[in-house]
């Protein structure tokens, strides 16, 4: 599991434990909560709704999940990491 | 409706506990099944689009077992036909568990949460 | 034209006192027929899920709340003015009443941990049958592991059920989370009326008191975020029950 949101709130003695959980406590009501605008919502946000609408496509079945996979590693997303990934 | 500092609902909202470590320790687990949402590289969109399907045909599963169960409680089954169908449901709880290994996930991995409905298992 | 919308609101809040939205961007009132969105002029390809901006983002909804009636985005919705514009008509009806669900009220949430409790195995005489197969066997115990999880289902449900009638009187409306088999058992978000606050806080001290083997976690007050979303699209969808 990548580690860098982690990082951010577990870190060092700068947040010590309330603080901490103050954080999660606030990231449970504003990021699992909310009023959400289907259709454009930024990536970093869209994965949640990637999830509901990736359901729907996905309950087909498996090979058309493969499909969907396959495709996703040619498409071009807009960073450099895909680039830069050995073995592609 | 006027700002004023007596205004409860300007307050910053408390949390209280007698459990601090044992609550950041649970509503750590939800923040770590959050995709990661800062990075857009293919990896974890691919791990992301796996963990979906692993754990729709993880789903699917429980619920074969749950109805093999109730048609075996229900009488409605030969002996043959239980010893079959636990064959069968045994190789696939083999098959998912070789497939979650071949993809590094967990149970926990699987269990995403779904808004609304709750969580998928 | 992108925005960082924090969130919609019924009239529009004066933004005294209010800094600066996420990415350093003023905020902006944009209005259209009669619903104020909350929002920041934002151009960058994602939002950072840090510290600061969630921080920012809850602060700004807060202050909103002090001066009108309003309904919290999501953290992280960045939209186009075109589709921000069309949400708002679209929904106008759902928006609206969902305004009015939440007006006057806050938010109060209860998480509560429990030792999750064991049960013995309940073991049978046909189990011990050596004729059974391997295949049967599987099935027999997997039953077993179903009827433990149904008890601990019934169990982490009493507990919702006896915080439901607890609270009764004062609660406009509640959204509850049961997981039996997790140690984090319930998460429940209450709409309270802002009068009804401190009797509320009276109560649940009791009930902290009543069930000293509960692990309580209690917050707020917090802007109606479990209770702004109008789509529940996703029930229907997945057709669970």
């Amino acid at each position: 599991m990548d580690s860098s949101f982690e990082q951010v709130i577990v870190g060092s003695d700068e947040f010590p434990g309330d603080a901490e959980l103050s954080l999660l406590e606030t990231l449970d009501h504003v990021l699992n909560r909310g009023l959400v605008i289907a259709g454009e919502i930024t990536i970093s946000v869209a994965d949640v709704d990637l999830i509901f609408v990736g359901l729907n496509v996905l309950v087909s079945s498996v090979e058309t999940a493969h499909e969907v996979l396959r495709e996703r590693q040619q498409q071009s997303l807009p960073t450099s990491e895909l680039a830069e990934r050995p073995g592609d | 409706m006027k700002q004023s500092p007596e205004n409860p609902r300007s307050a910053e909202p408390e949390i209280e506990t007698s459990h601090a470590e044992e609550f950041v320790e649970q509503l750590r687990c939800v923040t770590d099944t959050l995709p990661s949402r800062i990075n857009v590289d293919s990896h974890s969109v691919e791990q992301g689009l796996a963990k979906l399907v692993l754990t729709l045909i993880e789903f699917i599963r429980r619920l074969l077992e749950k109805q093999a169960i109730r048609r075996m409680e229900g009488g409605d089954l030969s002996p043959e036909q239980i010893e079959d169908l636990g064959l069968a449901l045994m190789k696939l709880e083999a098959k998912l568990l070789e497939l979650k290994g071949q993809f590094g996930l967990e149970d926990e991995d699987l269990n995403i949460d779904l808004g609304p409905v709750g969580r998928l298992i | 034209m992108k925005f960082y919308v924090y969130c919609v609101a019924e009239s529009r809040p004066s933004l005294e006192g209010i800094a600066v939205g996420i990415a350093e961007s003023d905020l902006e009132l944009l209005e259209f027929e009669g619903l104020v969105a909350v929002a920041s002029k934002f151009d960058d390809e994602s939002v950072q899920i840090n510290r600061a901006n969630v921080l920012r983002h809850e602060a700004i909804v807060r202050s909103v709340l002090t001066e009108t009636t309003l309904l919290p985005f999501r953290f992280g919705t960045v939209v186009g003015e075109a589709n921000l514009r069309s949400f708002l008509i679209a929904r106008r009806t759902a928006l609206l009443s969902r305004l009015a669900l939440v007006r006057n009220c806050i938010e109060m949430s209860i998480k509560i941990i429990w030792q999750i409790p064991s049960e013995p195995t309940v073991t049978q005489k046909h189990e011990r049958d050596a004729e059974v197969g391997a295949g049967a066997a599987f099935l027999l115990s997997k039953r077993q592991e179903i009827l433990g999880d149904e008890t601990l289902s019934v169990k982490a449900n009493e507990i919702a059920a006896w915080l439901g009638s607890r609270l009764d009187g004062f609660v406009r409306q509640a959204q509850i989370a049961v997981e039996p088999k997790q140690k984090l058992v319930l998460a429940g978000s209450y709409l309270i009326e802002q009068s009804l606050e401190s009797k509320y806080r009276e109560q649940v001290a009791k009930l902290k008191e009543e069930r000293p083997h509960l692990h309580f976690l209690t917050s707020g007050p917090w802007p109606p975020y479990t209770f702004a979303n109008i789509d529940l699209e996703f029930a229907t969808h997945f057709g669970v029950s």
